[in-house]
C-alpha cells in the first residue's frame, strides 16, 4: 500500500503492506509494515508479496524486504539495483 | 529510389518448427523484390470487402495473403505515410549468456527442500500468468529494472543474474514463468533500423524475446535456448508445460515517406510514392519472423514465424497488424515453436482457460493507428466494439483458431472476459459518442457455432452512466460486475441460463472495488476505493467484505479504508495474496 502525505515535503507518508486477516463474516486489519530500504520519503509501496515458509517478502524497484508472517518484524534484505 | 533490402534474413526451415511447417506455405526468399504495377484490382477490391459468408477465411498463399495486406494499407495510406514514425540508430549483435557466482557462497548454502510457498494469483486455476517475480520456494526470481536476477531464499543473497540474448544488452526483461527447474524470460527488444532517401518505418519496431533457462542450480542458470520475434508480446499462459504466446506484429519492413514541401504538389507526390512503396513490398515486409539462437545468444535461423495459410482474416479488415498465437513446450530445453496461428488484426486483451484462449481486439486499438480511416474499413462503430478471436488450446501439441464474433463496447481487462464449455461470457461497458447518450454496461453470452461466436443471451443495463470496474465470474452460473461513477453498484448476474442472464442482486455502497477475490462459499473480497458518494472523488484504498450467499440481497458485512492511499492490486491482479493457512490477505 502506498500512502501519501499532504505535508508539502512528502514526509509521513507510507509505503508498505497490510495484512489482513479474512474469513466468513470477518474482515480485520491485522498489521502493517513498512518496505523497502527507507530512502523514499514518499513511501512508496511495494509491486508485489510472497509468502515463503512462515516469512513474507516484499518486492519494490530497489529489492526485497523480509518479514516474519505472524509478528511481521523484519526489514531490508536484498538490494536489487 | 532503391528499395531497402532486407540484410541476413536466410530462410532455413527450421527444424523446430515441426508441426508448423508441416502444413506451411512458405514464401518466396526474403530478398526477392516484387514486381509492382501490374496490380490486382479485383482481389483488391475483395481483400477490404467483409467476408460474405463466415467469420474467417485462411489465405491459399502468400500471394493472396499479400494482396490482403496490400490492399487494406492503399486505403489507409496518406500523403504522411501510414501508422506512427519510427527511427533510430542501428545496433550490433552481443552475445548472450547467462552469469554466475555473484554470490556462490549463498548459493552453497542453499537449502534442498522448497518451503510452501504462494503463487502468482491467476485468473484461472490451472492456467499461470507471466509475473516481474515468481518463487519456488528455493529461490525468488525477479525481472525488475530490465534484469533477472535469482535470490537464494536461505541466505538472502542474490547468486546470479540471467541475461538477455540481445545486441548491447538492449533487451528489456519483463515476465518470467517457472516451471520445475525452467524459468522462461520474456523480455522486449527494439530495432533500430533507419531507412534511407528520406523515408521512415511507420509502425513499431518492437521485438519479443523468451529465453528458457535451466535453474536447477540457481548460482549457475544454464542458457538452454531463445528466440527473436518480430513484434510485441501481449501476453503469455501456461497450461502444464504448454506456453501459449500471444503477439501482436506491425509490418516490420514497410516503408513510407512524407511530403518535404508544403505544397499540394508535394502531398500528392508524396501520396502517390507511399502508395508505390506500398505496392512494391514483399510478403516479409508484412508478416513476424522468428529468430532462433543458440545457447550463447548467436542467431542459428530466421523464418516467418508462421506460414501463410496458417493466417486467417477476419470477417471485416481489422488493419495490419498480424495476431499470432504460438505455442511451445518446456519439456525440450530451448523454446521450441510447435504450432501457430494468426490472424491478420491486432489484439489487447488476452484470456485463457485450459482449453480456449480468448484474444479480444478493441476498436480503440485501430484507431490509435488508423484515425479516422478505421470507420472506412470498419463499418460499424468500429471504436465501441470489440471483436473477440479463440483459440483451441486443450491439446498442448496444437493452436487452432476456432471462431470470431463482436460484442458492443469495450473490455475492462481479462476479467471481463470467462469460459468454460465453450461458453464465452464477457462483461462489457458501451460509451456511445455524444453528451446525450448514457453509458452502461452488459453482460453477453456467447456461444461457439462453427467459426461464429454466436450471442444466445446478455442482460442489460448495468450501470447507467457508469463505466465497469471490476468483474469475477465466481462460478459457470454466476458472476459478479461492479459499476462506478460515484457510487459503486456491486451486481450479482445469474448466468445458469445462457440464453436468460439476469440481475439477481444489486448492491449500491460508496466507492467501488477494482478487484474482486473470493474468500470462500458465499462471501467476496473487494479491494478498491472510498469515494464521496455525492461526488465520486475517491478519498482512498478501501477492503470490502461481501455477503453473496443470498444472491438477491448481497450485502456488505466490513469495510475497511486508508485514507490517501491505494493498492498495486488496484491495477494489478497479481499483487494480491492470498495465505490460506493463516487466512491472511497481503496488500503491496
Amino acid at each position: 500500500m502506498t500512502q501519501w502525505s499532504e505535508k508539502e515535503d512528502g514526509t509521513g507518508g507510507f509505503g508498505g503492506v497490510v495484512s489482513l486477516s479474512v474469513g466468513a463474516d470477518r474482515l480485520t486489519e491485522t498489521g502493517r509494515v513498512a518496505t523497502g530500504p527507507g530512502k523514499s520519503a514518499w513511501g512508496e509501496g511495494p509491486m508485489r508479496t510472497l509468502v515463503i515458509g512462515d516469512d513474507l517478502w516484499a518486492l519494490d524497484y530497489q529489492g526485497l524486504s523480509r518479514f516474519d508472517l505472524a509478528t511481521l518484524e523484519g526489514g531490508w534484505a536484498v538490494d536489487l539495483p | 529510389m532503391p528499395r531497402q533490402t532486407r540484410t541476413r534474413l536466410t530462410l532455413v526451415p527450421l527444424a523446430a518448427t515441426l508441426a508448423l511447417t508441416a502444413c506451411t506455405v512458405q514464401p518466396d526468399p526474403p530478398g526477392s523484390t516484387a514486381t509492382p504495377g501490374r496490380w490486382d484490382e479485383t482481389a483488391g477490391k475483395a481483400a477490404v470487402t467483409a467476408l460474405s459468408a463466415g467469420y474467417l477465411a485462411a489465405f491459399d498463399d502468400c500471394d493472396d495473403l499479400l494482396t490482403y495486406y496490400q490492399a487494406n494499407a492503399l486505403e489507409l495510406v496518406t500523403p504522411y505515410g501510414l501508422g506512427g514514425f519510427g527511427g533510430g540508430m542501428v545496433a550490433s549483435d552481443s552475445a548472450a549468456g547467462a552469469e554466475s557466482g555473484m554470490d556462490s557462497a549463498a548459493a552453497g548454502a542453499s537449502s534442498d527442500a522448497a518451503a510452501p510457498h504462494s503463487t502468482t494469483n491467476v485468473q484461472e486455476e490451472g492456467v499461470d500468468e507471466p509475473d516481474i517475480v515468481k518463487t519456488d520456494g528455493r529461490i525468488i526470481v525477479t525481472a525488475v529494472n530490465g534484469r533477472v536476477r535469482i535470490v537464494d531464499v536461505a541466505s538472502e543473497k542474490v547468486v546470479s543474474e540471467v541475461r538477455m540474448p540481445g545486441r548491447r544488452d538492449q533487451a528489456h526483461a519483463s515476465e518470467l514463468l517457472l516451471s520445475g527447474d525452467t524459468l522462461v524470460v520474456l523480455g522486449q527488444e527494439w530495432s533500430y533500423a533507419q531507412p534511407v532517401d528520406g523515408r521512415f518505418l511507420p509502425f513499431g519496431s518492437a521485438r519479443t524475446v523468451v529465453m528458457t533457462v535451466d535453474v536447477s542450480d540457481p548460482s549457475a542458470p544454464r542458457t538452454l535456448g531463445s528466440m527473436r520475434i518480430e513484434g510485441s508480446y501481449r501476453s503469455v499462459r501456461l497450461v502444464g508445460d504448454t506456453v501459449r504466446l500471444v503477439m501482436v506484429t506491425e509490418p516490420p519492413g514497410v516503408e513510407q515517406t512524407q511530403p518535404t514541401k508544403g505544397t499540394l504538389a508535394a502531398e500528392a507526390e508524396a501520396e502517390r510514392e507511399n502508395r508505390e512503396l506500398v505496392m512494391a513490398t514483399t510478403i516479409d515486409d508484412w508478416v513476424p519472423h522468428v529468430q532462433m539462437l543458440d545457447t550463447e545468444g548467436r542467431a542459428t535461423s530466421t523464418t516467418q514465424l508462421l506460414g501463410c495459410d496458417q493466417i486467417s482474416r477476419p470477417r471485416d479488415p481489422a488493419g495490419l497488424s498480424t495476431m499470432s498465437v504460438l505455442s511451445f513446450g518446456l519439456g525440450d530445453g530451448a523454446p521450441t515453436p510447435t504450432s501457430g496461428a494468426g490472424l491478420v488484426a491486432s489484439g489487447d486483451t488476452v484470456y485463457a482457460s485450459t482449453d480456449r484462449l480468448v484474444v479480444a481486439t478493441s476498436g480503440w486499438d485501430l484507431w490509435r493507428w488508423m484515425g479516422p480511416a478505421v470507420d472506412a474499413i470498419w463499418p460499424t462503430e468500429p471504436v465501441n466494439r470489440t471483436d473477440l478471436h479463440t483459440f483451441d488450446i486443450s491439446d498442448p501439441d496444437q493452436t487452432r483458431y476456432v471462431a470470431s464474433g463482436s460484442v458492443e463496447g469495450r473490455l475492462l481487462n481479462q476479467w471481463a472476459l470467462d469460459e468454460q464449455d465453450g461458453v464465452l461470457r464477457v462483461a462489457t461497458t458501451t460509451d456511445p459518442p455524444g453528451a446525450s447518450v448514457q453509458s452502461q454496461s452488459s453482460l453477453v453470452v456467447l456461444r461457439e457455432d462453427g467459426d461464429e461466436l454466436a450471442e444466445t443471451g446478455r442482460v442489460d443495463g448495468l450501470g447507467l452512466t457508469e463505466q465497469i470496474r471490476a468483474v469475477r465470474y465466481l462460478s459457470a452460473d454466476l458472476a459478479a460486475v461492479v459499476t462506478f461513477r460515484q457510487t459503486d453498484p456491486l451486481y450479482l448476474v445469474d448466468t445458469s441460463d445462457p440464453t436468460a442472464p439476469r440481475v439477481a442482486g444489486e448492491l449500491k455502497i460508496p466507492g467501488y472495488s477494482a478487484y474482486l477475490h473470493p474468500v470462500g462459499d458465499g462471501w467476496l473480497l473487494g479491494v478498491g476505493q472510498d469515494a464521496d458518494p455525492k461526488t465520486g472523488q475517491t478519498k482512498g484504498l478501501q477492503a470490502s467484505l461481501f455477503d453473496v450467499r443470498d444472491l438477491s440481497a448481497p450485502r456488505q458485512v466490513t469495510v475497511l479504508t486508508w485514507e490517501n492511499a491505494y493498492s498495486m492490486v488496484e491495477n494489478d491482479h497479481r499483487a494480491f495474496t492470498l495465505w490460506p493457512a493463516t487466512d491472511q490477505v497481503l496488500l503491496p
